[in-house]
């Protein structure tokens, strides 16, 4: 009897213990498949890339998004000669572009990383500049010294701005810091001018106020202080300041030339309302959405008439040759659909745009280029730019906020 | 055109109209008789606060005498601009801020009587600002509308200035503003150029105006503006680990990332709160008709894992608001998971480098 009960309780034994090693066999089988799910998903999402070795001109992490996209990188077989007409210069999404004062170079800031870079039309050259790490970079303004200011989201998720400098490593391949200033919250624009101020609009419960101060520096001059908290607002190279409300379709709007802290009106009660002014002349590009159709013109004095122009475009889509009356451009190929300035200031809507030369003092425009008849693909362009000797127009890209290059005269 | 010679010439009039003394600006206007005895005539400018460098037309009206056959000759600051018979309507452009045009206008009668009318233009203008209380990401470039439980801020930018003067100060300024038709008189007075107001009722609209005048009542200028109420706006991005959220792509009604998980976020353009995660906004999420409870912390964001899966995603939201009754808004997106944009298809080509 007592053997028999030691015979049932050694097989119970045996069969508990096969039952607890089945079960870690099928808790080990679990697991692993789903630690080959979370490998294949990271792998799939770009997460499997090995760790950075911080060598050649562009570094890295440029290397490892464009992995992530499954885009190519630049082509390197290329450095050396001139760029195409059209050239992407950064494929993932960048902050925003500057020229610099001297040459056709133009500096970009990555946007995952905060790294600015420059690139040379001329050579294909793109060479990696800072190595200090700034994620989430939403904006950036440059001055042609290279100066900037930006927007970038904390680790709280609130999006800050501030303005960086930085002294170029005089080693080939090396990267100097950008040394930072924080401007703060709610600071709705900061913009970096030639002779390396800082213009900024900082919002607070009483409206905003606009300041001008030296880079780096803690102390500001307040120029204007408004009740509305949201302008528009463009400094020029010469030191003029203008200010926009903020455009939407089919509401009129009204923008003004800052002069002595009092606001000289130069659009009153323009439907959807955007400018453009000319950097060192008093001509003005003043655009019109009025909810179904989109206007552009030109005023060539305070005391001069609205000229219509031939094309219908967003002044955003414009820039100005620094020394002349010409303007360059990106035009929509297809009318955009009505209420389009709120749609394209959502992300909800992009165009497909050619570049035309405007001759503002004529009121005519001339078709230069159409990357989609050229190249059949589509630009929706933003934020352009242009070299101080009218050669080159850098642009963002707005369909995917990818950094471009476009030569001028081919 | 020369000062006075035509109508002097034909009716003797240019000693008496400089004799005659100076009027206030712009309103309906009585003329006097030159005969010694008084018949009414008004002079009307439209508009009745001219801006500068607009056209203000001119109109004679009397109930007493017959104008149509009369002779009348226009003058602006005594330089015939206007002359015929029966020509009750002319026209002349305001000249800049700080200058003042006299308009005279002289009618001769049938029966020889002679009549003159006079009013003084002197341009001012005042624009109107607004916008609206209401949520948007602190980068959008466009204006912020207002929606119903949110608040307008409107500010007058007023340009008075007396001729060969200054630009009168806000303080010393009157302002007088109405909400369709009816004067705020606790918000209107001397130096009020900025005021808030509660947006207008859900689907409605406020016209705004404000009128600006010097402490003398001279120069007036008038505004006004219409107000809309703005349903919330629902939009929906993905927001990417090393790029945020990406503003410029906005989910359409049919949407596709090449992520197979993607963090996704909704922000509620126009809503009345100051951020996506206040606390009174209730989040309610469905993706492929199954409820998702929204994370405590962060509401307006979702995680989603398409992978073993179709990659399909339904995704449903309703936003509503505890107190704010107006607020509801839904929305619905189908976004296909793992799948590359068409605008990405371009750039692995690389062919445009």
């Amino acid at each position: 009897m007592k053997n028999s009960t030691y015979t049932s309780l050694r097989y119970i034994g045996i069969a508990l213990l096969a039952l607890m090693l089945a079960g870690l066999a099928g808790w080990y089988l679990f697991l692993r498949e789903r630690t080959a799910d979370v490998e294949a998903g990271a792998a799939a999402r770009g997460f499997g890339s090995g760790i950075p070795a911080f060598t050649g001109a562009l570094g890295s992490t440029l290397t490892n998004l464009l992995s992530g996209f499954a885009i190519e990188p630049a082509d390197s077989t290329r450095e050396g000669a001139q760029a195409p007409r059209l050239w992407r210069v950064n494929p993932t999404p960048v902050a925003g572009m500057g020229f610099s004062a001297t040459s056709s170079t133009v500096y970009f800031m990555e946007r995952s990383t905060g790294y600015i870079f420059e690139a040379n039309p001329e050579t294909s050259r793109i060479e990696r500049l800072t190595n200090t790490l700034i994620p989430k970079v939403y904006t950036a303004r440059f001055s042609p010294q290279g100066a900037v200011a930006a927007h970038a989201e904390n680790d709280r998720k609130a999006v800050m701005a501030f303005s960086g400098t930085f002294e170029r490593a005089t080693t080939t391949g090396e990267f100097a810091p950008l040394r930072t200033t924080p401007l703060g919250a709610n600071v709705h624009a900061a913009i970096p001018t030639e002779d390396e101020l800082l213009i900024t609009l900082v919002a607070d419960e009483s409206g905003s106020v606009l300041s001008r101060a030296a880079l780096e520096a803690a102390a500001a001059e307040r120029l204007f202080s408004s009740f509305m908290r949201r302008w528009s607002v463009h400094a020029l190279p010469d030191s003029r300041i203008f200010l926009a409300e903020p455009a939407a379709s089919g509401v009129p709007g009204n923008a003004y030339e800052l002069r002595d802290g009092a606001l000289r009106p130069v659009a009153r009660g323009v439907a959807g309302l955007t400018i453009l002014p000319h950097p060192t002349q008093d001509a003005l590009l003043i655009g019109s959405d009025s909810g179904t159709a989109l206007t552009l013109s030109v005023r060539l004095s305070p005391e001069a008439t609205l000229l219509s122009l031939p094309v219908r475009t967003l002044p955003e889509k414009c820039v100005w040759a620094r020394e002349s009356l010409v303007a360059y451009c990106a035009v929509p190929r297809v009318v955009p659909a009505p209420n389009f300035i709120d749609a394209w200031y959502r992300g909800a809507a992009h165009t497909s745009d050619a570049w035309w030369r405007i001759d503002a003092s004529a009121g005519t425009a001339e078709l230069l280029y159409s990357p989609e008849a050229e190249l059949g693909f589509g630009v929706d362009v933003e934020h352009p730019v242009i070299d101080t000797t009218g050669s080159y127009i850098a642009f963002v890209n707005s369909r995917d906020k990818s950094a471009w290059l476009f030569r001028v005269a081919e | 055109m020369s000062r006075c010679t035509l109508l002097g010439g034909l009716i003797g009039l240019c000693a008496f109209t400089a004799a005659l003394p100076a009027h206030a600006q712009f309103f309906s206007y009585p003329g006097f008789g030159g005969s010694g005895f008084g018949t009414p005539v008004t002079l009307t400018l439209s508009p009745a606060h001219p801006e500068a460098g607009a056209t203000v037309r001119l109109t004679l009206e009397s109930s007493a005498i017959d104008l149509d056959r009369a002779a009348i000759v226009w003058l602006a600051d005594g330089v015939e601009i206007a002359r015929g018979g029966g020509l009750k309507r002319a026209s002349v452009t305001a000249g800049a801020l700080g200058t003042e045009t006299e308009i005279t206008v002289a009618v001769a009668t049938a029966d020889e009587r002679v009549i003159t009318a006079r009013a003084n233009i002197r341009p001012a203008e005042v624009d109107i600002l607004w916008s609206g209380e209401s949520y948007a990401p602190p980068l959008y470039r466009g204006r912020v509308h207002a929606s119903p439980g949110t608040s307008v801020r409107l500010s007058a930018i007023a340009r008075l200035v007396p001729p060969g003067g200054n630009p009168l100060a806000d303080e010393s300024i009157v302002f007088s503003w109405r909400k369709n038709g009816v004067l705020l008189q606790e918000l209107s007075g001397r130096g009020r150029a900025h005021i808030e107001l509660p947006a207008p009722l859900l689907f409605g609209a406020d016209v705004v105006s404000v009128e600006a005048s010097s402490l003398d009542g001279r120069l007036i200028a008038t505004r006004s503006v219409r107000i809309p109420s703005v349903e919330t706006t629902l939009l929906l991005y993905e927001e990417h680990p090393l790029f945020g959220l990406l503003f410029h792509r906005a989910f359409g009604a049919e949407g596709q990332t090449p992520s197979i998980e993607a963090t996704i976020a909704a922000v509620p353009l126009f809503a009345p709160v100051r951020t996506p995660f206040d606390a009174q906004l209730d989040y309610a999420w469905r993706v492929n008709n199954t409820p998702i409870p929204a994370d405590p912390a962060d509401p307006f964001r979702l995680i989603i894992n398409a992978e073993d899966s179709s990659g399909l995603a339904l995704i449903e939201l309703v936003l509503t608001h505890t107190s704010n009754i107006f607020l509801r808004s839904d929305a619905a997106w189908s976004i296909r998971f793992g799948t590359l944009e068409d605008g990405f298809d371009a750039f692995r080509a690389g062919a445009f480098q």
